[in-house]
């Protein structure tokens, strides 16, 4: 396990918030939809899909609608669309802030497939993964560390660990963080292989669920070291105290059905904040609607909070699975519920698996218990990671 | 926090030849080359062909693992993190399984090749074989990925977030500047005999660069394993086509370190 000199792992704040979705531009619409139990996921417009036992999807706005957006940011016009999402999530997040170059500014962004449009053809300035980080620092000035992180579905939760880690070694005051994955008829149909989509709109830890629908989207942050927003008047939406992940080391593909790895990811999240599963009041889950995932979770929730009102929410009922994005749009909506105290249903789910019985939110919005949330998040290949969120007043 | 990383083991296939816990030998050519004398693969069967270039990241995985050498050569770590560089990811068999759906039919393409058409898939299987419950990512920063890969490693055995990090770059995709490289970071202590990263930065700035790069993620993890069996301080700097600086500064085993200066802006090396 590892250890920190301090005892606990640097706290950093969230200042800014943006994102883009099958609900559109923005996060107050974002929140809006999921308070509402509204579901993004309806019929799939963007290729055809025929022969395939699914075709819905929760499909963002068109390029020229994202490009519209981000050219109040920036002049980048990127030739991909994972790009334009994340440019289009920048730009909500950046909105009024002056960006000059700095070394002390960094861009981590989470993506499975990032500029997928470039396969094939990954030998000019920007690569397939990286295109997407390149063309967020390009637009925000950044000269400081700039890469991409990819870990499956938990891409952009590790993006938000290595900010994290950027902050707390003092290389950076701020880091641009994002997450972003666009739908891509190759992703589609491997999930159509695989047996994974389900022909309803996703119903996470519902006991009718059939699996899972895919999404597109971005969300972008602000990560700041808390002297730093503090010197620029800046109120955190929430302040990031740990993170965790691990591996299962059980299967490429299905999760270890005993939890145990998100446990571990879960369980080093709290080791680096300094605190323990007595501390959390919510639970954002991964959530994605397949009987796996659902189960995995559910045992791990059972080991870590041993029967506790630990109330749990998930998003992938409302936004599809937006696979490398779908951490960073977690943390996202985990940083509105904590600034505003409410924790929105998950939508699609009315009566619980039983074989996964967890304190979840159902029909309608409750308010949040405690000061604390932990962001779960799995991936293929057995990658788990997993957040601490803190209310700043008990954070900083 | 330690300011210093110890690199207690390393090892690099391309198509030179494989080398563990030495200079690798230079040689042109595309592709990696063969193994010598390859020991029978340690991927338990599970019904579903393993990609050769997975296989290859757990052979050279366990390699780097058994060999070890400082002195006194500390204990196991428990938990090893996997971090990966890579510019191409899952390029190949993204292709692959294109063309499957192509010659297949749409809704007919291969589940199990699907499964690896992620960047991570390859250290999935390290994970598998070799029983590795750390954190497991790749990182992509055009030419200096391997490096990028192995700066936030550092950082990360350095601060305590990971008890140790097998690092390194992976790029396999039939070319010249095809590579695996894994660098084995644990936090140095008083006492153990191993090289050591004693700097280490990144930093972005597109208009430092013009031209296309002289290096390549081979060359970077190639300079970089000749500089710990060296025996010399080294710096290991390079720059890619799209605007990232990387450093990493390398001391000997046996010699007291001398922290080199950190320069404001990275060279190429």
């Amino acid at each position: 396990m590892p250890k920190f000199p301090g005892g606990k792992q640097l706290s950093a704040a969230i200042t800014a918030v943006g994102t883009v979705t099958g609900h559109g531009l923005g996060r107050e619409r974002l929140f809006a939809a999921l308070l509402e139990g509204r579901s993004a996921i309806g019929p799939l417009t963007r290729f055809p899909a025929d022969g395939l036992c699914s075709n819905l999807a929760a499909e963002a706005p068109a390029d020229e609608e994202l490009e519209r957006a981000a050219s109040t940011l920036c002049a980048v016009r990127p030739e991909d669309r994972a790009s334009r999402l994340l440019l289009a999530a920048a730009a909500e997040a950046l909105v009024g802030r002056e960006l000059t170059p700095s070394p002390r500014r960094g861009v981590v962004v989470g993506t499975t497939k990032g500029a997928f449009e470039y396969l094939g053809r990954s030998s000019g300035s920007a690569d397939l993964l990286e295109a997407p980080a390149r063309a967020l620092a390009l637009a925000t000035e950044a000269r400081g560390p700039t890469f991409a992180t990819s870990a499956a579905c938990t891409s952009s939760a590790v993006a938000l660990g290595e900010a994290l880690g950027l902050i707390e070694d003092d290389i950076c005051d701020e880091v641009i963080v994002g997450g972003t994955e666009a739908l891509h008829a190759f992703v589609y149909r491997g999930f159509h292989a695989l047996r994974a989509l389900s022909s309803r709109p996703a119903m996470p830890f519902d006991v009718e669920r059939s699996g899972l629908s895919l999404g597109e989207g971005a969300a972008v942050l602000v990560l700041e070291s808390l002297s730093h927003a503090r010197t620029n008047g800046r109120r955190p939406l929430a302040v990031i105290e740990g993170f965790g992940s691990s591996s299962d080391a059980y299967d490429q593909v299905a999760p270890e059905p005993g939890g145990r790895g998100l446990l571990a990811a879960s369980l080093r999240a709290l080791t680096a904040a300094g605190l323990t599963a007595e501390d959390v009041g919510g639970y954002h889950a991964h959530g994605t609607g397949t009987v796996q995932n659902d189960r995995m979770e559910a045992a791990a929730f059972a080991a870590l909070f041993s029967g506790r009102d630990v109330v749990v929410s998930a998003i992938k009922g409302s936004l599809g699975h937006t696979l490398g994005a779908g951490g960073a749009l977690d943390v996202a909506v985990c940083a509105l519920m904590l600034d505003r105290g409410t924790v929105p249903p998950i939508t699609n789910l009315k009566a619980i698996d039983p074989l996964a019985q967890m304190p979840a939110v159902i029909g309608k919005p409750c308010r949040l218990k405690g000061d604390r949330l932990l962001v779960g998040s799995a991936g293929f290949g057995g990658i788990n990671a997993a957040l601490v969120l803190g209310r700043p007043e008990v954070s900083a | 926090m330690s300011p210093e990383v110890a690199v207690t083991s390393w090892a690099v296939w391309s198509a030179g030849g494989v080398s563990i816990n030495e200079a690798p030998v230079p040689a042109e050519g595309r592709g990696l080359a063969a193994w010598p004398n390859r020991p029978a693969s340690l991927i338990p069967q599970r019904g579903r062909p393993v990609p050769a270039s997975a296989s290859a990241l757990v052979q050279l995985a366990q390699g780097v693992l058994s060999n070890r050498r400082a002195r006194p050569v500390p204990a196991p770590p428990t938990t090893v993190d996997l971090k990966l560089g890579t510019r191409t990811g899952s390029e190949q068999i993204d292709l692959a399984f294109l063309r499957s759906l192509a010659d297949r039919g749409e809704a007919f393409g291969s589940p199990s090749l699907f499964a690896y058409t992620l960047s991570t898939a390859a250290g999935g299987e390290v994970s598998l074989a070799l029983g590795l419950r750390g954190a497991l990512s790749t990182v992509s920063s055009g030419e200096v990925s391997g490096l990028a890969a192995l700066v936030t490693g550092a950082a990360a055995v350095a601060s305590g977030r990971s008890e140790a990090c097998l690092c390194g770059a992976m790029d396999v995709s039939g070319s010249d500047s095809d590579v695996i490289a894994l660098f084995l970071l644990e936090s140095s202590r008083p006492g153990l005999a191993s090289p050591r990263l004693v700097g280490w930065s990144l930093s972005f700035d597109p208009e430092a660069m013009t031209g296309p790069p002289s290096d390549s993620v081979r060359s970077t993890m190639e300079r970089l394993a000749v500089a710990l069996a060296g025996g010399e301080n080294a710096e290991i700097g390079a720059s890619s086509s799209g605007g990232h600086s990387a450093l990493l500064s390398v001391v000997p085993a046996a010699r007291r370190a001398v922290r080199p200066r950190r320069p404001a802006r990275v060279g190429r090396g």
